[in-house]
């Protein structure tokens, strides 16, 4: 039976986050969901688990959950090594990198990768996306206050078709290593990609992918990206 | 020189105003912001009245700043205000420009200024509210306000040290603001049927700011709007000093107690605990500014709260109601539904259409929202249809799925008045909801006409 870690969803829920949680829950009807809030021992730390969710926060929580996750640094990376799979979404995701540079100050990060945010309180960014992973495309929305530095464009997520990647004029999104997946890219993003979703799924181990409510959702999906294709994607 | 640009900022600002005004515009931002342009501390050299009230918060504050301005109208006062123009920064430096003569001397004692959260930063440098209303913090438009704890940041840097607070003390965010400026808090005694937790999607604070345990909720009314307290250490609400004892729906009526235990009732002016809320509001500032029950009683009242945001008319044994839903405000959204969820009728059937067509047109709208919004609250066997109307239809289709809703009772149209056949082919329905976003009062109120001509056509 599958184990699936939800972290910190008492704090890390914003922009809809816990869609996706609500959808894997209806997707996976007998898979164990543990729930670790921000002053629990992660269950990855002690047992093995098949996934690990993390959603947006707002940026005090991005501190907490740091310190938090450093103290557990060396657990996380035997996950990632041995191909647990991870999805980060928000700026959840920002915190896999070096540093968050905020107006001169450098919060430290938990440096698996080499890139690093810089913040920008005053100037927020919003847009959306259509990319390309694997031969599929990825639709999603970006609301953020921060752009990210300095990939290894070799581990990127996805190749961005139309809209911004790590940063304005960049033409790559997110982090791809092994089974971990880190994005800006918020909400339900796993309901608005179901062809990444089964991507997903397969990587979990399941045969046979049926989504739940497959028909409504790739009916919605096939519309976005219809319309990310044809219409203007800055806003 | 500084001098003479002010002069100018007016003059300018006047002028584009009684331009606007007489091509027939609204004029509310534009004047205001083209002085703010040409002096930028325009706002700042403007005489001010005897008294300035601010009202802001994600949800109520321009009911809150209606009832005011209404109660002051018929105190007999003439009122600076902004409630047919903007609460930013522009629409409040119009709101004074067109109460001030062109030599910046202020023409009234009073006003009462709807203030954006996020536009406190360019408001409050240039205008110190005595007081200042905060009616709640909820998260909100993910694009313009992010998260509760951004607001709150901007707002308690913003807020000058001399304004008293009017805060919510069963909101364990706006009730922190700025915590060194004096203030009162108004509240709502938990109610029968109020558990200890609230089964909504969408919490803003859930651990303790001082230890990140998490809080234990005493009960939650609806999302983080309740009372609780830290199991770890001494964190917890406030207490009420301005508290709704009981609410009594029966005899319409409120029952108040103040700082001192004295019991006061007055008539409840909406049923909706949202409006209980704004009404405890204006009754504690009110007091503070040394107004007797009797004043409040007689002169602040139901009528201030507007028809656009909530509407009924009859249709051949059909009621149909039009309310405001704040597209992409999951928290305005949920109370709409919470609000149909709890309204008593054998069927009901609901039209949500809630899209931002400004959004559409330039690009997609951002849906994040709708996972934060609480469409389960349709999922009962008395809702008989749920049609949804927009470009962003199938995205809802999958919410309404999500939320338990069988698919057999959702319909998806993308043009709004095609919804009125779609409506009126379920027969016999008590009650029919309409969900409008805030610029779309005028598209639900056209889907209501229709609708009723055909429902009284067929009831005939």
């Amino acid at each position: 039976m599958l184990r699936i870690e939800i972290l910190y969803p008492e704090v890390c829920n914003l922009y809809g986050d816990m869609g996706n949680v609500q959808y894997l829950k209806f997707c996976y009807p007998d898979a164990t969901f543990i729930e670790t809030a921000l002053t629990d021992r992660p269950a990855f730390a002690d047992s093995d688990v098949d996934m690990i969710y993390m959603g947006s926060m707002t940026e005090r929580i991005q501190e907490k959950v740091v310190d938090r996750l450093k103290e557990y640094k060396e657990q996380l990376q035997a996950c990632i090594d041995k191909g647990t799979v991870i999805l980060f979404t928000g700026n959840a995701y920002e915190l896999m990198g070096q540093y968050i540079e905020d107006e001169g100050r450098r919060i430290d990060c938990l440096g698996f990768f080499p890139y690093y945010a810089k913040r920008e309180m005053m100037k927020r960014h919003f847009s959306v996306i259509l990319a390309e992973f694997e031969g599929m495309d990825v639709v999603g929305f970006k609301d953020q206050f921060t752009m990210a530095y300095d990939h290894d464009d070799a581990k990127a997520f996805m190749k961005i078709i139309k809209g911004e990647g790590h940063h304005e004029g960049a033409m790559f999104e997110g982090v791809r290593y092994n089974n971990f997946f880190g994005t800006y890219l918020l909400g339900p993003f796993l309901i608005m990609n179901p062809r990444f979703m089964k991507y997903l799924m397969g990587l979990l181990g399941t045969e046979e992918c049926k989504l739940a409510y497959e028909d409504a959702v790739m009916a919605a999906y096939e519309k976005r990206c219809h319309e990310f294709r044809t219409k203007s994607v800055i806003k | 020189m500084k001098k003479l640009r002010f002069y100018l900022a007016v003059f300018v600002g006047k002028m584009i105003y009684t331009i606007e005004k007489l091509l027939g515009k609204n004029a509310s931002v534009f004047p205001g912001s083209m002085a703010i342009r040409i002096c930028p501390d325009v706002l700042g050299q403007l005489k001010k009245p005897e008294l300035i009230i601010g009202i802001t918060g994600t949800n109520g504050k321009t009911t809150v700043t209606n009832m005011l301005i209404d109660f002051y109208r018929r105190k007999g006062y003439d009122v600076i205000n902004n409630s047919l123009g903007s609460n930013v920064a522009g629409g409040i430096v119009t709101a004074f420009l067109i109460n001030s003569t062109f030599s910046g001397k202020c023409k009234k004692n009073i006003a009462i200024l709807e203030i954006d959260e996020k536009s406190t930063r360019l408001v409050c440098p240039y205008m110190q509210p005595d007081w200042l209303i905060c009616t709640n913090l909820f998260r909100d438009s993910i694009k313009r306000n992010a998260h509760t704890e951004y607001i709150a940041g901007i707002l308690d840097k913003y807020i000058p040290k001399k304004t008293k607070l009017v805060v919510n003390a069963d909101d364990l965010i706006s009730s922190r603001l700025a915590e060194g400026n004096e203030r009162v808090y108004f509240g709502i005694e938990r109610q029968e049927y109020e558990l200890e937790s609230a089964n909504n999607l969408a919490k803003d604070i859930t651990i303790c700011p001082n230890c990140d345990n998490k809080l234990v909720f005493d009960y939650a009314r609806y999302h983080h709007i309740g009372r609780a307290h830290c199991p770890n250490c001494d964190f917890a609400s406030p207490n009420a000093d301005y508290l709704v004892k009981k609410i009594d729906k029966e005899a319409d009526e409120v029952v108040i107690t103040n700082p001192v235990g004295e019991v006061w009732t007055f008539t409840m002016l909406s049923e909706n605990i949202v409006n209980i809320y704004n009404q405890v509001a204006c009754v504690a500032l009110l007091t503070e500014l040394g107004f007797d029950t009797e004043d409040i009683r007689t002169h602040l009242t139901k009528d201030s709260i507007v028809a656009s945001r909530f509407s009924v008319v009859e249709a051949g044994g059909t009621k149909i109601m039009t309310q405001l839903s704040k597209g992409k405000n999951s928290i305005a959204c949920s109370r709409a539904l919470d609000y149909i969820n709890h309204y008593k009728a054998e069927s009901k059937c609901v039209l949500v259409m809630v899209d931002d067509l400004y959004e559409e047109k330039e690009g997609s709208e951002n849906t994040c929202w709708l996972y934060d919004a609480d469409f389960e609250y349709l999922a009962t066997p008395e809702v008989k249809r749920v049609v949804v109307a927009g470009a962003r239809a199938l995205d809802h289709k999958v919410r309404l799925l999500m939320a338990g809703i069988p698919e057999e009772k959702i319909v998806t149209v993308e043009a709004e008045l095609d919804a009125v056949d779609k409506l009126a082919e379920i027969k016999g329905v008590e009650a029919i909801f309409i969900l409008h976003e805030v610029f779309g009062y005028g598209r639900a109120s056209e889907v209501r006409n229709r609708l009723k001509e055909r429902l009284v056509g067929e009831h005939a």
